[in-house]
């Protein structure tokens, strides 16, 4: 994905933009509002980062501009703040999502991939089927292998939220954020239990193992390799 | 802020402007005085003057019905000519043309009734009209044909009004003066008082909190806005010494951190590669603690200073389902057991995401030092006018003596510092119940630890 990156922290947007040439991305860089809103009109990129401070026009500033002139593409907006005033703002200003600094690489390429292939809401599949594994999103019914599984409400949440996004990186925060709403960093590691049991209900016993484990990323429900 | 200002001009201080006001008011009194006494005065000095004209009249007229025209003329010579003091002036003209002319022009003869003359003179005469001698003057006819005309000058009354003038322009000076002087006078002691004010509060900008403002002395409303000010004072000293008490706690507790990461980064120098990445990851683990710390202390201060405040209405209880159920794997995972007690919705007035944030980390702290397989128990009670929440854990609890140090930044029982923890857990939960007007009250409930919170409902 072509990705702009508008981040006036010298090292910081060095250390985002060779991330993302390693991970096969390209990537421009900005270093303050006024440029990054020239190059984000000129267009083109998949996704933007923005820091919401910047010197000049502010990333809310040149974010607003932007959506005003039309640009479309995903923006996730970097920020040193971590209240809810801020995340709210920066939300209501045309950002997509929100990640508070400092951050993991990895989780912000998760997020920004979770962003490009955001499927569009008109076709929302009602079936998905991740090689064995069916769902039915309406139902809320799970088969595996001809199997029905029963899932409690907390487990299937989080299994369609795995399966939407099949063969994506899915971070310990997104799930916080999405499924639980927690915008904060609980101490017991509630993810991993909640995984886990999942784990011993969709893949245990089955030939192959559908979810899989990124150590200190996130995980990911993916075809059997 | 420009504490070198110039010393401020006469007329901008307080002492000359109230001192002037007080002259302008005293002023335009005395002024109001004058023009009201000059009427009433000249009202009743012209009556007096008329009734006395009445009497004399009066008198001669019955002497002149009595023994003629000619009786009163030669009685009155002999009056006017014994050079008594005299207060009238004369005409009087018999029927035969015999004649008196005591001080009245001739004119008079063509008054009839009352009228009144101004005679020309070479003297100076007092009274608004220094040139002329004004006269009121009565007329009438005996019931032989005489003629009587009686006169009175105006001099008394004119007497009267310079004397009233002269009161007037010396008291009003005196009073205009004495009002300048008590203005300087107020404004010396208001300024005096206002003086200690501001010596008190310079001690108090130059970092001395401790000091107060001195009573004003000025009556009771003064004397509340320097208390109100102190109690400011107050809040402002506790919340100093609460500051200086976080900056050296931080400074303190992120030594031992930061001490620990320098150490392994100093380890990852030296070391083999094939030991290098271990390191290095111990190292970036290190820093995202150090971080949360920070990020925990960054929110921690947000909370306290109420700046971010959206408050809703909500169901407590919900939050707690919530919150709960995203708990259970966890706690149940190392043989643990969540209960929740509730009987029904807990409405209130509160922030979603702070309130999950207080259940969540309690339920933390319930999990790290309640010990294995702990039960930990949330209640919410919808009370009248009042929600109770509370999560007890049957662990050890806390030595009585330290309950009330729990939710100080960084503080951590001698037990606990190995567990994984910034120590700002408590500190955050006292925070946000604080905002939501709550009470919070640490127990042990024999065994383990009681975390109670009573908020206001909505």
């Amino acid at each position: 994905m072509k990705v702009l990156v508008i981040e006036d922290d010298a090292r910081t947007a060095s250390f985002i933009g060779r991330g993302l040439t390693e991970a096969g991305h390209t990537a421009d860089l900005a270093h303050n509002g006024d440029d990054g809103l020239h190059l984000g009109l000129a267009g083109g990129y998949d996704v933007l980062v923005i820091d919401r401070m910047l010197p000049g026009l502010s990333g809310l500033e040149a974010l607003r501009a932007l959506r005003a002139e039309g640009v479309r593409a995903p923006v996730l907006l970097l920020t040193a703040l971590g209240s809810v005033d801020d995340r709210v703002a920066g939300l209501e200003g045309g950002a997509d999502d929100y990640l508070v600094k400092p951050f993991a690489f990895s989780e912000l390429l998760a997020r920004l991939n979770a962003l490009v292939r955001r499927p569009p809401l008109a076709d929302i599949e009602t079936q998905i089927r991740i090689a064995d594994l069916e769902i039915d999103t309406r139902r809320r019914r799970v088969i595996r292998a001809g199997r029905r599984i029963d899932l409690t409400p907390q487990e299937y949440k989080l299994l369609e939220f795995l399966a939407r996004r099949v063969g994506e990186t899915v971070t310990r925060t997104m799930l916080l954020e999405n499924l639980w709403g927690f915008h904060f960093d609980p101490r017991t590691n509630i993810v991993d239990a909640h995984v886990s049991r999942l784990r011993s209900k969709v893949d245990k016993g089955f030939d192959s193992e559908l979810i899989r484990t990124l150590r200190g990323v996130g995980y990911l429900i993916d075809e059997p390799e | 802020m420009n504490r070198n200002r110039p010393r401020a001009r006469l007329w901008q201080t307080t002492t000359f402007r109230l001192a002037v006001l007080f002259a302008t008011i005293f002023g335009i009194g005395s002024a109001a005085l004058l023009v009201v006494l000059d009427l009433a005065v000249a009202d009743f000095a012209e009556e007096t003057a008329r009734d006395a004209l009445r009497d004399q009249m009066a008198v001669l007229k019955a002497d002149a019905n009595a023994e003629g025209g000619l009786a009163l003329i030669s009685a009155l010579r002999e009056h006017v000519e014994g050079g008594l003091p005299e207060r009238f002036s004369y005409v009087v003209i018999a029927p035969t043309g015999e004649r008196l002319d005591a001080g009245l022009p001739r004119a008079v003869e063509t008054i009839s009734g009352w009228g009144e003359l101004r005679i020309p003179t070479r003297e100076e005469q007092p009274g608004p009209d220094p040139y002329n001698i004004n006269l009121i003057v009565l007329t009438d006819r005996a019931s032989d044909g005489t003629f009587i005309a009686v006169g009175r000058d105006d001099y008394a009354l004119s007497e009267l009004r310079e004397w009233l003038h002269k009161l007037a322009v010396w008291g009003g000076s005196a009073m205009v003066l004495l009002a300048l002087l008590g203005g300087v006078a107020a404004g010396l002691i208001l300024l005096n008082r206002l003086k200690a004010v501001g010596a008190a509060a310079e001690k108090v900008m130059r970092g001395d909190l401790s000091e107060r403002l001195p009573s004003l002395g000025l009556g009771r409303e003064f004397d509340d806005l320097a208390d109100i000010l102190n109690v400011m004072l107050e809040r402002v000293e506790d919340a100093m010494v609460a500051l200086r008490q976080v900056s050296s706690d931080v400074a303190h507790d992120l030594r031992t951190p930061l001490t620990r990461l320098r150490n392994t980064l100093e380890e990852a120098q030296q070391a083999d590669a094939s030991q290098r990445d271990g390191l290095l990851a111990e190292a970036i683990g290190d820093t995202d603690r150090l971080l949360e710390i920070f990020s925990a202390l960054l929110r921690l201060a947000q909370i306290e200073g109420g700046a971010e405040r959206r408050f809703i209405v909500m169901n407590l209880t919900e939050i707690v389902g919530d919150v709960v159920e995203a708990y259970r794997p966890a706690a149940e995972e190392g043989g643990g057991a969540l209960t929740v007690q509730a009987d029904g919705p807990a409405i209130m007035s509160g922030d979603p995401t702070m309130l999950a944030q207080v259940v969540a980390s309690l339920i933390d702290n319930a999990i790290t030092h309640g010990g294995p397989g702990g039960a930990i128990v949330i209640a919410v009670h919808a009370l009248d006018e009042q929600v109770e929440l509370s999560v007890t854990d049957n662990g050890p609890g806390a030595p009585a003596e330290e309950m009330s140090k729990l939710t100080r930044r960084f503080y951590r029982l001698d037990r606990s510092r190995n567990t994984v923890g910034s120590g700002l857990g408590l500190s955050m939960v006292a925070a946000i119940v604080d905002l939501h007007r709550g009470e919070l009250i640490l127990e042990n409930s024999h065994p383990g630890m009681r975390v109670r919170m009573i908020f206001p409902g909505g």
